[in-house]
């Protein structure tokens, strides 16, 4: 960190009259104190900063949106009334000519000389005048040079001002005496400048003043040149946020494991390369109101993902351990840096278990920009929806029935392990094909359906459970359901220990073994 | 199994999630698994026995003849399926005592007394005894049921052999069946079936010559005359003439005279028996046969060969032509029982 030793100096009025010659030396002992008393650290900005900045000066003239005056005091307004108090109280504020202005133009000793006054004392004094473009709030640093001269003469002062408009106060950005030869004044303003920058009219207003000095020589001020740089820092804007699927079409419905594009177009008039982070935050709303303080901070496998796009380091996921949500970072796309406005395309796909919407829950998609001075700007997407999600995975790769007598009926089998992981309420479903096939011979069974099989058949049920009340009758046109209690898991899904029941026919089975598919299906439970 | 209440959908409910299904994931919502069992084995039963002839009108029969085709249908039960079973073994075999006992039953084929017919899975069919033997399966008339079901009636077509023992007395042929699956077997009898006399005759020496004979001539004795007697019981060896014997020049008719050995003009007169003594011979008639042996008995496939047998020829004195003559000599074996 960098840091930047500024002096500050008191306003002093170094004016009192006739008692002035005496006076003067305390004064300057007291500023001295103060100055000793007023060094200060002031910790510089952060970096990188991107910042624009823009020169006033009155190279292209003056008026419309820069103006000089000028006007003279005597010395009991000055010192006694503090005029002017205000850039508004310059008495008939007289124009400086196209002359005046080509002489402030540049810094070439060409001089606008302001005598208004020769009289001991009084002071002849301009009034710069600048309505800046910046939007106040993003001005980060005033810059002021001025180069001219004042009066001459020891004691007798020459101070260049500005003006704040918070305080209504002017504040001395220098005052010296006997400045009787060109000088070029320099102050930075960085903090609060937006006291210094009138609302609404985007005034700055710059006032030097020159004390007339007894001797009568030298009696003006004199500006030959005057620059005011105006550095703007913005503060970035989400001007929009919308969920693309990767037809790419736009979309208010997703689907877990299907990849979207979340694109959120920004703004930023540092450029986008001001921008330090953006993120993306999908998150689920049980009641379907976006309100703002309903914003996850942190990532959840069934509720909420954070995309974070940071400069300079790319793109991120939370959560991003242990998770089935994913971040497409090879189809992720950043705008040009070096723009004022891009879409940030963030590549995802949503969890396995990201909450399914039914009723009124909804999805929303929150997107926050910050900037390198943490200037932050957001927006939001609302009222999405997620589809069902369903997958049935380490089903047992197989399960037998030992050996069974011809005409038994009720063979439990050994257990059939299936995990199941859904984003909803789901059903655990059965069926088996519609032929046993005997691994000597080659007989087929038929899959009895009424549960009394004949000759030559078998009849299957099935649970979710060992217990074989309430087992389903198993069929093998279609799925018959043993569970629809289930309920939205965790990403490792819910494991349950599934049973089957045998009946075997009395005749017709060659004394072999059987072998057959079992089919377990999870189906959406809503 | 649990159940979660369900509420009514409305049409409106119904078209919007049929809508929204556009976006539904449907992989990996089903796996598989293999299941499987191991059928038990279940014993084979042998439902019933029965013995029929064949050909047209065909019946049910408790009687056989050696050499007549026979079926023996054995109606076999296997709920695994017939296909289950390795084998099905006919025994039919012959019981002195004629009283049906399990211990009784042979071990192997014999030409006499048994025979073992198989049905090998899937369609072999066999006998023992198998070698030198009339006894025959005639496998193309055999059947096997559809062995993809469980019951049916396997037919053992057969001939018994020549010297299958003949039942005159208690004793009886039993038929035994039992069906293999390999791992059990189911078995099952029919008791108590009679097996006719059977005789036969071969080999008879096709000539044999008295030589010149004077008339007057007494017991000249003729040449050898061998032949063969198979039966499945005791037989009885027996002889006959033509009436006639035929002078082959002159044609000249000498008759058979059956009285005794004092044949008249253009007579003759022949005593046989079956040694090469004339003692113990017997007259020859024309009309019928003698036994000129009733001590047979069963023999082998191969039979018994009498190579002995003789005639002893008596000439009339008188009205006999000086030429050669020729007449027909019938031996036969008959039951002798």
């Amino acid at each position: 960190m960098k840091v930047n030793v500024i002096l500050w100096f008191v306003n002093m009025a170094p004016s009192w009259g006739l008692l002035g010659g005496v006076g003067r030396a305390a004064w300057v002992v007291l500023a001295i104190i103060a100055l000793l008393a007023a060094v200060g650290v002031i910790p510089s900005s952060p970096e990188p900063v991107l910042a624009i900045t823009t020169d006033y000066t009155f190279a292209s003239g003056g008026g419309t949106n820069k103006w000089a005056y000028e006007e003279d005091w005597t010395d009991w307004q000055e010192w006694a009334e503090g005029r002017p108090t205000s850039p508004d109280d310059f008495g008939t504020r007289l124009p400086a000519t196209s002359g005046d202005y080509a002489n402030l133009a540049t810094s070439d000793n060409n001089r606008w000389q302001t005598q208004l006054t020769l009289l001991g004392w009084e002071w002849n004094s301009q009034l710069f005048l600048f309505n800046i473009n910046e939007d106040r709030s993003a001005v980060t640093q005033i810059y002021v040079q001025w180069e001219g001269h004042g009066s001459n003469g020891w004691s007798y002062y020459t101070r260049l001002q500005i003006y704040n408009y918070t305080t209504g106060s002017w504040v001395t950005i220098r005052n010296e005496d006997d400045v009787d030869s060109d000088v070029t004044w320099t102050y930075t303003i960085t903090s609060n400048c937006a006291n210094y920058i009138e609302a609404g009219t985007g005034e700055v207003a710059i006032l030097l003043m020159a004390e007339c000095s007894a001797l009568l020589w030298d009696v003006d001020c004199q500006t030959d040149y005057i620059r005011l740089q105006i550095t703007a820092q913005y503060s970035p804007t989400v001007n929009s946020v919308s969920l693309w699927d990767t037809t790419p079409a736009e979309v208010t419905t997703m689907t877990p494991q299907v990849e979207y594009n979340v694109k959120v177009n920004i703004t930023d008039n540092d450029t986008l390369n001001d921008l330090s982070t953006v993120k993306v935050t999908l998150y689920y709303d049980s009641d379907g109101n976006y309100s703002a303080g309903e914003v996850p901070t942190s990532g959840n496998t069934q509720t909420c993902a954070i995309l974070t796009w940071t400069n300079g380091s790319g793109w991120s996921i939370d959560p991003s351990a242990g998770t089935t949500w994913v971040l497409v970072s090879g189809s992720c796309v950043a705008p040009t840096l070096t723009d004022t406005t891009g879409t940030f395309e963030f590549h995802f796909k949503p969890g396995k278990v990201a909450t399914e919407t039914t009723g009124s829950a909804r999805w929303h998609i929150y997107a926050k920009a910050t900037d390198s001075t943490a200037r932050t700007g957001d927006n939001y997407r609302a009222g999405l929806n997620m589809n069902w999600y369903g997958e049935i995975t380490g089903v047992s790769a197989s399960v037998n029935f030992g050996t069974v007598a011809l005409g038994s009926t009720d063979v439990i089998s050994g257990t059939v392990s299936a995990t199941y992981i859904s984003n909803g309420a789901y059903d655990e479903q059965v069926k088996s094909s519609a032929t046993w096939v005997g691994q000597t011979s080659g007989a087929v069974l038929t899959l009895n359906t009424s549960g009394s099989p004949g000759a030559g058949e078998i009849a299957l049920k099935a649970d979710d459970d060992s217990t074989l009340e309430g087992a389903a009758q198993v069929l093998s046109a279609s799925y018959v359901t043993m569970d629809d209690t289930g309920t939205q898991t965790s990403e490792s899904g819910d494991t349950v220990p599934n049973h089957l029941w045998l009946a075997l026919g009395s005749s017709g089975i060659p004394a072999e073994e059987y072998q057959g598919t079992i089919y377990y299906r999870i189906a959406d439970g809503s | 199994m649990r159940r979660r209440p369900r509420a009514a959908l409305s049409i409106g409910m119904v078209l919007l999630l049929i809508g929204s299904m556009s976006g539904i994931v449907l992989a990996a919502t089903e796996s598989t698994t293999t299941g499987s069992f191991t059928a038990s084995n279940v014993d084979p039963t042998v439902d019933s026995i029965e013995l029929w002839t064949t050909g047209g009108g065909a019946s049910s029969t408790t009687t056989m003849t050696p050499q007549v085709q026979y079926n023996v249908k054995v109606a076999v039960t296997d709920n695994n399926t017939l296909d289950d079973l390795t084998t099905v073994k006919v025994y039919i075999y012959y019981d002195a005592d004629g009283t049906y006992n399990t211990g009784d039953r042979p071990g192997a084929g014999n030409t006499q007394t048994c025979a073992i017919l198989t049905w090998t899975n899937p369609a072999t069919w066999e006998i023992d005894p198998n070698a030198s033997t009339t006894w025959a399966v005639v496998s193309g008339s055999c059947s096997a049921p559809s062995l993809s079901g469980s019951t049916g009636t396997f037919q053992f077509h057969f001939k018994p052999g020549k010297v299958a023992t003949e039942t005159p007395g208690a004793d009886e042929w039993h038929i035994y069946a039992v069906a293999d699956d390999g791992t059990a077997t189911g078995d099952n009898y029919l008791e108590n079936l009679e097996m006719n006399w059977y005789g036969e005759i071969t080999s008879v020496t096709a000539t044999s010559s008295f030589g010149t004979v004077a008339l007057g001539a007494s017991a000249v004795i003729s040449g050898t005359i061998s032949a063969t007697y198979i039966a499945n019981g005791a037989y009885d060896e027996q002889v006959k003439s033509s009436a006639t014997w035929t002078g082959q020049t002159t044609s000249t008719e000498l008759t058979l005279y059956t009285s005794g050995t004092s044949p008249g003009a253009a007579q003759f007169a022949l005593l046989a028996d079956d040694d090469g003594t004339v003692a113990g011979g017997v007259q020859v008639l024309s009309a019928s046969y003698v036994a000129i042996d009733d001590t047979g008995t069963q023999t082998g496939e191969s039979g018994n060969t009498v190579s002995n047998n003789h005639l002893w020829l008596w000439l009339g004195s008188s009205g006999i032509p000086a030429e050669e003559y020729r007449g027909t000599i019938y031996f036969k074996i008959a039951d002798g029982s």
